[in-house]
């Protein structure tokens, strides 16, 4: 298998190249996609170089907050989440088998802060939010020089 | 539709079966609209009068990004063409048999002048512009049901929210992988519900986009998913939108732009405050981020194809940021003033 360059080195030169060779050739609704084209591409590629190690650092940052919120709580919902992300824990590095499991602890985080919300328990709230925000802004990095083609 | 070749052709073929016989001189798909597709139709009509028209329909059910109703949108625009104070362009054709072009499709009278979108990076300036979004926004939020009576109206505004809690709900339960900051706007919403106010026409797209910046009076286009709702979801959804689609004019002055909206629909400052208009920012959008999840959805099941689709990823989770951001800010305000009571 040859890993060099990287898919990611691979994906964002294809980009480059959308950008710089085939965009300034067309105009129109081809124009738009093309530029929308050059986005995914970004956008997978920086996902290619990163999503294994960042669903794995989230994941490991979910459970404990889930652990406190079932303590603290006792929601059976959040509880039964936590179970489901404990057994469905996997050394597994192929894609597939760790969405599943960045799945089952997105699942678990959501109960956790439903049960914090509907009990009105301000600091396990905070808590969650912080969870999420950190979430939100690996989003914003997976969009780097994004803008909304065709909207003028 | 997308056949740009045999497209005059056809038209010429159904204006004359209809009535209607014309010589169709131009065919251009048009770019901007992001969910339907658009056509330019230069056409002159059998008396030697030129005219020149909008074609709109639907892309190819597996290229589609967001769904809606091209029967409904059409009796829409039949309404609102005989609403006085709303500047809409005038409906003209409606084409409801799908094999004649490959889509249902709405004729319309096409509007010169460019999208406001466009004169705002061309430098028009900002904060009048806001003042004239608001005044569009107060002439939709002024709209009563029974305007607009081809338009289903909840039996009050409580069965109204209720029901658009319920689809965040939904929807955020629904999608092929767990959505916790979806999850956690939807019970967010349901902890800070605001006062009720009439329900009232909502566009449900309104912003720089689709307004169309005629000399003589600007135009809302693309009412694809206007709805009966509340009057500050257009407020609210367009502070969403142009989060991701900046300028943000609401943002130059909130004050003034709340205040001016008030003034032009009589609404209370108790109604239509900064904390409404965060909650508003989120709740609004919910039949855009259903459209974006579906078809993301769709795409992850093998189902829906196409670049639009792909890059409709990005843009949920710009909505995310968007609406964290507005919950944070709202509540940030109220702990202020808990605090200071």
């Amino acid at each position: 298998m040859i890993t060099r360059p990287t898919t990611e080195q691979i994906l964002t030169d294809c980009a480059r190249e959308v950008r710089e060779t085939l965009m300034p050739t067309v105009d129109g609704t081809l124009k738009v996609t093309l530029e929308m084209l050059e986005q995914v591409l970004a956008h997978c590629a920086l996902r290619a170089g990163h999503e294994i190690a960042w669903m794995a650092e989230e994941i490991s940052t979910t459970e404990p907050y889930v652990r406190d919120v079932v303590d603290a709580l006792g929601d059976t919902a959040t509880a039964a989440a936590l179970d489901a992300l404990r057994s469905g824990r996997t050394d597994s590095l192929h894609l597939d088998d760790r969405c599943r499991e960045y799945h089952l602890a997105g699942e678990a985080l959501a109960c956790a802060i439903e049960a914090a919300l509907g009990a009105a328990d301000a600091p396990l709230t905070r808590r969650g939010v912080v969870l999420l925000e950190a979430r939100r802004d690996r989003e914003s990095v997976l969009r780097p020089n994004f803008f909304f083609p065709g909207r003028a | 539709m997308r056949e740009t070749t045999s497209m005059p052709r056809r038209l010429e073929a159904w204006l004359a079966a209809n009535g209607r016989p014309a010589s169709v001189t131009g065919y251009e798909l048009m770019t901007g609209g992001f969910s339907r597709d658009m056509a330019r139709v230069d056409l002159v009509w059998a008396d030697g009068t030129p005219e020149t028209l909008v074609m709109r329909g639907d892309p190819p059910p597996d290229l589609a990004t967001l769904d809606s109703d091209r029967d409904a949108e059409w009796a829409l625009l039949e309404s609102l063409n005989r609403i006085e104070h709303l500047c809409v362009p005038q409906a003209r054709f409606y084409c409801s048999d799908p094999t004649v072009f490959g889509t249902k499709a709405i004729f319309m009278e096409f509007v010169p002048g460019g999208s406001v979108q466009a004169c705002l990076d061309a430098g028009l300036d900002q904060m009048e512009t806001a003042d004239r979004l608001v005044d569009l926004m107060a002439a939709v939020a002024l709209v009563e049901p029974a305007q607009v009576p081809s338009l289903p109206c909840p039996a009050s505004w409580d069965d109204h929210i209720d029901a658009v809690l319920q689809r965040w709900s939904t929807l955020a339960r629904s999608h092929p992988e767990a959505q916790p900051i979806t999850r956690y706007l939807a019970a967010w919403m349901r902890t800070r519900r605001p006062q009720p106010l009439p329900l009232r026409l909502q566009h449900a797209d309104l912003q720089a986009g689709n307004v169309v910046a005629a000399p003589d009076a600007w135009r809302i286009v693309d009412w694809e998913f206007a709805r009966i709702g509340d009057p500050r979801e257009d407020l609210g959804y367009y502070n969403a939108y142009s989060g991701a689609v900046p300028p943000n004019l609401s943002q130059l002055d909130l004050t003034r732009f709340l205040a001016r909206f008030r003034e032009a629909t009589g609404f209370s400052e108790d109604a239509v405050n900064p904390l409404t208009f965060g909650y508003f920012t989120v709740l609004s959008t919910i039949t855009a981020v259903e459209g974006l999840m579906a078809g993301s959805a769709a795409m992850a099941r093998a189902e829906r194809r196409g670049i639009p689709i792909a890059f409709n990823t990005m843009l949920v989770t710009i909505g995310s940021r968007n609406f964290m951001e507005a919950v944070g800010a709202m509540e940030s305000a109220l702990e202020a003033a808990t605090a200071a009571a």
